[in-house]
């Protein structure tokens, strides 16, 4: 039986939250989980990421040696909010804790980081035999998962699999189905001319790339892929008179299923590529492979393990497609088998952010589970 | 016929002139420099209160830019000599940006700038032939009806400066503005008119990843209308242009909300509310397809004109090309101009040019000779003023080629 103390683990996720740690200013957040789990025999690295992505601490890695012979596992949780996450005022309700409605909360990851700590104790105080424990704190997941896409690969080599805890949906909800994604950056060219004057002596590069993106399967192309126009920006306001010569647009395409993000990007590219060619013109692509997806069927071993874990703690293990990126996909891409396993916070991103006090504690037993069903 | 003007007079006038840095609202150097150079030519000038009105409607932000003392329209006036119709020549003091430290270099009877900057002929090119045009008028005893010599601010910015001039306070029957890009051979005697349009689509956010199909993506609304539209060259007298089109702000986010400012021109007013009217379908449809909200405001900017060859100020000015000895010639514009403002003030107004050419870029350039004639042209304009209309020979060509124009 899993005993954890729920007044401590309350009083340190209350502690973490108060920490400012948004995006780039995770270096307080790091010192603090340093400094509690040092004394508890976790023996951690920083890594270069900060310095390459300019932020105040790079990613923390904590290792846990083994107390009997069973394979290596990883967790994950990141360090780094959104905004505004700056002085949050947490307020204990009587089954939840939330923000002031100023800030988020930051429980998106911090419900994860406290998850992890706690577990640490547990396992010291109940002596409880566990494999060779690599907890993995990462920076910058909320800008683009940069954190976790900087680690250096040689992080996972001899771990058997990896857990991250960072979904949305309540304890138990285990996501074995994520996208990868690409980014996809075009530069659509014309030519300028003066729009009152000579309009014929110039090619919009607005309208190529309207014409382009009107043909364009976008949204939800199928149960496993979607696409999205982010961004779009051309011309020099105020002026109106001149036929513009180059319009940026920032796409995105996602599908678990590789084969089929390929065909959409090759889509979305020739949309771009054959709409220009119409127009005597050309667009320059450039296709950036973010990270890589989440694909497990629900009898792989990890599965297995997983749902091994939440039938422990008494709860119903179910598994989902997610349509988002996670720190799970990224090392995935480096070749560790990674579930993100649900935290149970809700309405993060937002003000309203809260997570209830019982999936604070199921997340630690939960934790502590895993480590004992390998 | 050849008037007493001064290359090398002309010249430093160009240079002095080139080297104050005037962007839009930025005029008070120049404005001050032009004022007293004017007074001491003989004209009374007086400056409006067009600077102070138009910086009062700017954002605060664009008021940072701004001089907080603007120089206003100088209107500069000389009592005629002799009876005749008073005259009214014009140009504007602002110039495009990049501008500060501009650098004129001859090369071969043109001058241009190192590239850093452009060079500011548009429009000082025609401020240099209206103060020579003055100089010879107060060293010589050339004869003049009553002269309005007019310099505007903001022109760039949309003819805000001309806008904001007292029509009631002149009194001209016949108006030549000195800014068209071409030769000084080159009479504008059309422009169009012109309206903006603003447009703001607004969909509905979403994670592109999660849930897109709960979104509206207003880039892809905006695609949609806009691939319906017809833009550029619509037809020899209208055009349509998307200048500025904005949105979205990450990748991750299904975008809902869009930002597109554009233009539409045409020499007549019935085409112009055709092209309006094809822009407001075409977005409410694409809005309507897909569930958005559409906003659109148009701007009218300024009115075009068409003048006939047999008016006045296209007679007059046609005369003054032969007297100096030049074959004009009858052009429409696509832009519009102080010109435009002139007309719909009711004070018939061609464009002339001054021949500033690759105006608003850095190769921007000017023909030595070109700022000679267009002084040249002031002075047989106001000259031709004085003599009586003689039976102009009628030019059946000349008509055909309007009528072709138009």
């Amino acid at each position: 039986m899993i005993e954890v103390n729920r007044q401590r683990l309350i009083q340190e996720f209350m502690e973490l939250v108060q920490i400012d740690s948004e995006s780039k200013q995770e270096r307080s957040m790091a010192d603090r989980i340093r400094q509690t789990l040092e004394p508890l025999g976790v023996v951690f690295e920083e890594d270069d990421a900060g310095t390459k992505l300019g932020g105040s601490t790079g990613n923390l890695i904590g290792r846990l040696p083994g107390t009997i012979d069973k394979p290596a596992i990883l967790f994950t949780c990141h360090m780094d909010t959104v905004a505004p996450g700056k002085g949050v005022k947490p307020i204990r309700l009587e089954d939840r804790i939330t923000s002031d409605g100023t800030t988020v909360l930051g429980s998106d990851d911090k419900a994860g980081v406290t998850a992890l700590i706690e577990m640490v104790r547990v396992i010291k105080e109940q002596q409880l035999d566990h494999g060779p424990l690599v907890l993995l704190f990462t920076i910058c997941e909320e800008i683009g998962l940069m954190g976790s896409r900087s680690l250096d690969p040689s992080v996972v080599e001899g771990i058997a699999y990896g857990f991250a805890f960072d979904s949305n949906g309540p304890i138990g909800d285990i996501v074995t189905q994520a996208p990868a994604q690409n980014r996809i950056e075009v530069v659509v060219h014309g030519k300028k001319a003066h729009a009152g004057v000579n309009p014929e002596a110039g090619i919009s590069a607005i309208q190529v790339a309207a014409h382009a993106i009107s043909k364009m399967k976008l949204g939800r192309v199928d149960n496993e892929t979607t696409a999205n126009i982010g961004i779009i920006g051309g011309g020099v306001p105020p002026a109106t008179n001149i036929v513009i010569d180059r319009v940026e647009v920032v796409a995105e395409a996602r599908s678990s299923n590789l084969n089929k993000l390929e065909e959409q990007t090759v889509h979305m590219r020739e949309c771009f590529e054959q709409t220009a060619a119409d127009f005597h013109t050309k667009a320059d692509i450039q296709v950036f492979q973010m990270y890589s997806s989440i694909s497990f069927p629900d009898d792989a071993e990890i599965v297995s393990i997983a749902k091994r874990a939440v039938t422990t703690i008494g709860r119903t293990p179910r598994t989902f497609r997610t349509g988002g990126g996670s720190d799970a996909n990224v090392l995935n891409g480096l070749g560790l088998p990674t579930l993100n396993l649900a935290v149970g916070y809700e309405n993060i991103h937002t003000v309203e952010e809260f997570i209830r006090l019982d999936d604070l504690y199921l997340g630690v037993k939960l934790i502590v589970a895993v480590t004992q069903c390998i | 016929m050849t008037y007493p003007i001064k290359r090398e007079r002309i010249l430093k006038t160009f240079r002095t002139l080139v080297e104050f840095n005037t962007p839009s609202g930025q005029e008070r150097d120049v404005a001050d420099w032009l004022s007293a150079a004017m007074n001491q030519l003989g004209f009374e000038v007086t400056e409006d209160g067009a600077g102070r009105n138009i910086r009062s409607n700017l954002a605060e932000v664009d008021k940072a830019v701004h001089d907080d003392r603007p120089a206003g329209n100088l209107i500069c006036r000389k009592k005629g000599t002799a009876e005749g119709p008073t005259l009214l020549f014009s140009s504007h003091m602002d110039t495009v940006v990049p501008n500060p430290n501009v650098k004129v270099i001859e090369t071969d009877g043109v001058l241009h700038t190192d590239k850093n900057t452009i060079l500011g002929a548009d429009d000082k090119a025609g401020i240099t032939a209206m103060l020579e045009a003055a100089h010879v008028l107060a060293e010589s005893k050339m004869e003049h009806p009553d002269l309005e010599f007019i310099f505007t601010v903001s022109e760039e910015t949309g003819l805000d400066g001309a806008r904001q001039l007292d029509a009631s306070e002149l009194k001209a029957k016949a108006a030549f503005n000195m800014d068209s890009g071409g030769p000084p051979d080159e009479i504008i005697y059309a422009a169009p008119a012109e309206t903006d349009f603003h447009i703001k689509i607004k969909g509905k956010a979403a994670h592109s990843g999660v849930n897109p199909e709960d979104g509206i993506n207003a880039i892809v609304v905006a695609a949609h209308a806009i691939s319906k539209l017809q833009v550029g060259r619509i037809d020899e007298e209208t055009t349509v242009n998307i200048g500025i089109i904005s949105g979205g702000c990450k990748t991750n986010m299904v975008p809902d909300s869009v930002e597109i400012i554009g233009e539409a021109r045409s020499l007549s007013q019935d085409k112009l509310a055709e092209q309006l009217a094809n822009i407001q379908s075409a977005f409410h449809r694409a809005a309507d397809k897909f569930q958005a909200e559409v906003d659109i405001k148009e701007l009218p900017m300024y009115e075009g004109y068409v003048m006939k060859a047999s008016d006045e100020v296209v007679q007059l000015a046609q005369s003054a090309c032969r007297k100096i000895g030049l074959s004009p010639k009858l052009a429409p514009r696509g832009g519009g101009s102080d010109a435009n403002v002139y007309n719909q003030k009711g004070i018939p107004c061609v464009n002339v040019g001054v021949g500033a050419k690759d105006d608003h870029t850095v190769q921007e350039q000017v023909k030595i000779d070109h700022l000679l004639q267009a002084a040249s042209l002031i002075l047989g304009i106001i000259e031709c003023s004085l003599q009586p209309q003689q039976e102009q020979q009628h030019e059946p060509e000349q008509e055909q080629h309007l009528a072709e124009a138009l």
